[in-house]
């Protein structure tokens, strides 16, 4: 990691003479004002090489099909719960992946693309990844951070973007700031927070402690009900029993690993992202990103000062 | 290293008729101004009149430059014609300032129009609102020029409350290629999902680039920081594989005497 931090020059811009910010106007101000001096933005970068895997993905078969493999199709009907199947490619390292629920049709018919049984399972290799490329570039914004001397990065932004075919880049960045005739704290804070809105929630009581992320990923091969369903060909309004089951355990995953990364702590404004994506006719995923900023309390639960009355003149 | 040998000295731009007779006008006591009234009346409580919009633009033929397909790196070309060009505009926005006597620019907005009959041509533009101080005073920067700030009005009070003056908008900016990945790279690599640890450097790189240029401009001016900042990323008309990355803000510099900084309020509206 080491060789991916800053080396421009032999000296890093962080350890220039004058600080910059991203903070607005008003943010900078309530900062100063808190305590907290602004010493420059700060950045953590990892671009992931990022292939699909899968039957009927764009890159081919990875994954074998569970029509198309008896012994596959046969372990697919065994009990759901914790239910886990290996794979090895010659190339590829091993992944696993649980089933989370299996859904069968009764009648005769299949639509194309459709399977038999449904499966719904967690792309574990996905959120593998995911969870791999957020933590490097968390790391690496703390220790420029860290380089400079700082004891927290606020108003941290996170984007994702695909530079190039095949590859994701995970970039952090915010600004790192110093608490004033405050010894250094044992590890770098960080937190989506900023400005007015951090320096209240301290004043209310509570300390950022850093920014956390998880991500679920539900592959989704529909069982013929539901592709039907799907397709627009079912007669009745109904409730689609398998992709709802979908949404429902990406959600459940994502909320619950950002709650064990945060351990005793509160994770404060949670924002959750749903994307859906039809690779083919009968091969559909749900990824789920959960974002917040794990904060820690560390006085009594009440207001430093009462909230002013206003009404605005627009 | 990280100096890309934009043009030190700014070009001196002669106004035409028509802006010579607008700034007139100006100077006859009418002003112009594209600030929101609550902008006009927070500048007014700053101590500063507006005196009018002043402006420069700068139609720039950007230029080609040869990518290699597989290696990603900076575009010096086309960085500097960026730059350049940017510059070119906000100094002639700068001599309209002058010219009215003005202490600074507030508002400035820096933008980037393309057109049709103007092919790998673009068209630089930097207005903004030139203001003066009621008492008499100088605010110039350390250059001995008016400042420049994309500051709102409401941010340029509350910076003036910090104890902190504009010294002057400040950029930095790199033009990156991207390596491509080829289809047969990216069959090739199927089942090796990892970190692609040359792109993680080079999109650091980029950005880290543009930052330090930033960093580098405010430190000739001998600011104390640089605020606001805006870390933007285009590809203009290049295609997906080149970016700019451009890195925007405004350099402050401390201000003399003590100030109490404002302590933000907790207020409850009874807008809906």
């Amino acid at each position: 990691m080491a060789d991916l931090l800053p080396n421009l020059n032999g000296s890093p811009r962080p350890g220039g003479s004058s600080f910059s910010s991203t903070l607005s106007i008003a943010g900078y101000n309530a900062m100063l004002a808190a305590g907290l001096e602004p010493l420059g933005i700060v950045q953590g970068v990892c671009v992931m090489r990022w292939n699909w895997y899968g039957a009927r993905s764009p890159y081919g078969g990875a994954t074998p099909s569970p029509l198309s493999s008896k012994r596959l199709k046969h372990r697919y009907l065994e009990p759901t719960d914790g239910f886990t199947r290996n794979w090895r490619r010659t190339t590829s390292p091993v992944y696993s992946s649980k089933t989370i629920t299996n859904w069968s049709c009764q009648h005769s018919t299949r639509r194309a693309g459709a399977h038999e049984p449904g499966v719904n399972f967690e792309q574990n290799w996905v959120e593998d990844l995911w969870s791999e490329a957020f933590a490097a570039a968390r790391t690496r914004m703390i220790d420029e951070a860290r380089m400079l001397g700082a004891h927290g990065v606020v108003g941290v932004v996170d984007t994702i973007s695909d530079p190039t075919r095949g590859a994701k880049e995970f970039l952090l960045r915010g600004t790192a700031v110093r608490v004033n005739d405050a010894p250094a704290p044992l590890e770098v804070w960080s937190t989506y927070l900023a400005g007015e809105r951090l320096v209240k929630l301290v004043e209310a009581g509570w300390a950022p402690v850093s920014v956390v992320a998880a991500m679920s990923s539900i592959r989704i091969w529909p069982a013929c009900s539901t592709e039907s369903q799907l397709s627009g060909w079912w007669p009745e309004v109904a409730r689609i029993a398998q992709l709802e089951s979908g949404h429902y355990s990406a959600r459940f995953l994502a909320r619950e690993r950002v709650h064990a990364e945060s351990g005793a702590d509160d994770v404060h404004g949670v924002r959750f992202e749903v994307a859906e994506n039809r690779i083919t006719a009968g091969d559909d995923e749900v990824n789920c990103t959960v974002w917040g900023s794990r904060i820690r309390r560390f006085a009594s639960p009440e207001l430093a000062r009462a909230p002013m009355a206003t009404v605005p003149l627009r | 290293m990280t100096d890309i040998g934009h043009d030190g000295a700014r070009s001196s731009v002669g106004h035409n008729e028509v802006a010579n007779r607008r700034l007139a006008e100006l100077e006859a006591g009418l002003f112009t101004s594209d600030l929101s009234v609550n902008e006009f009346a927070l500048v007014k409580e700053a101590g500063f009149h507006p005196l009018g919009l002043v402006m420069g633009s700068s139609i720039y033929r950007v230029g080609l430059q040869i990518r290699r397909w597989s290696t990603s790196h900076e575009l010096t070309t086309l960085s500097k014609a960026m730059y350049n060009a940017r510059e070119l505009a906000m100094e002639r926005m700068e001599s309209e300032a002058i010219e009215l006597g003005a202490d600074g620019v507030v508002g400035v907005r820096l933008d980037v129009n393309y057109y049709e009959w103007g092919r790998g041509s673009a068209e630089f533009i930097a207005v903004g609102t030139a203001v003066k101080a009621a008492d008499g005073a100088s605010w110039k920067n350390k250059l001995g020029k008016p400042f420049t700030s994309d500051l709102s009005g409401q941010d340029f009070w509350t910076m003036l409350q910090t104890g902190h003056v504009p010294q002057a908008l400040v950029m930095g900016n790199c033009v990156f290629h991207i390596a491509h990945r080829g289809a047969l790279t990216t069959l090739r690599t199927a089942g090796h999902n990892s970190e692609l640890a040359n792109f993680t450097q080079a999109l650091y790189e980029a950005r880290e680039l543009a930052m330090t240029r930033m960093q580098e401009e405010s430190e000739r001016l001998g600011a104390a920081g640089i605020v606001a900042v805006r870390l933007e990323q285009k590809s203009h008309q290049w295609g997906s594989h080149t970016i700019e990355f451009l890195a925007l803000g405004t350099a402050v510099s401390k201000r003399e005497g003590d100030f109490e900084l404002l302590r933000p309020t907790p207020i409850v509206s009874f807008e809906g």
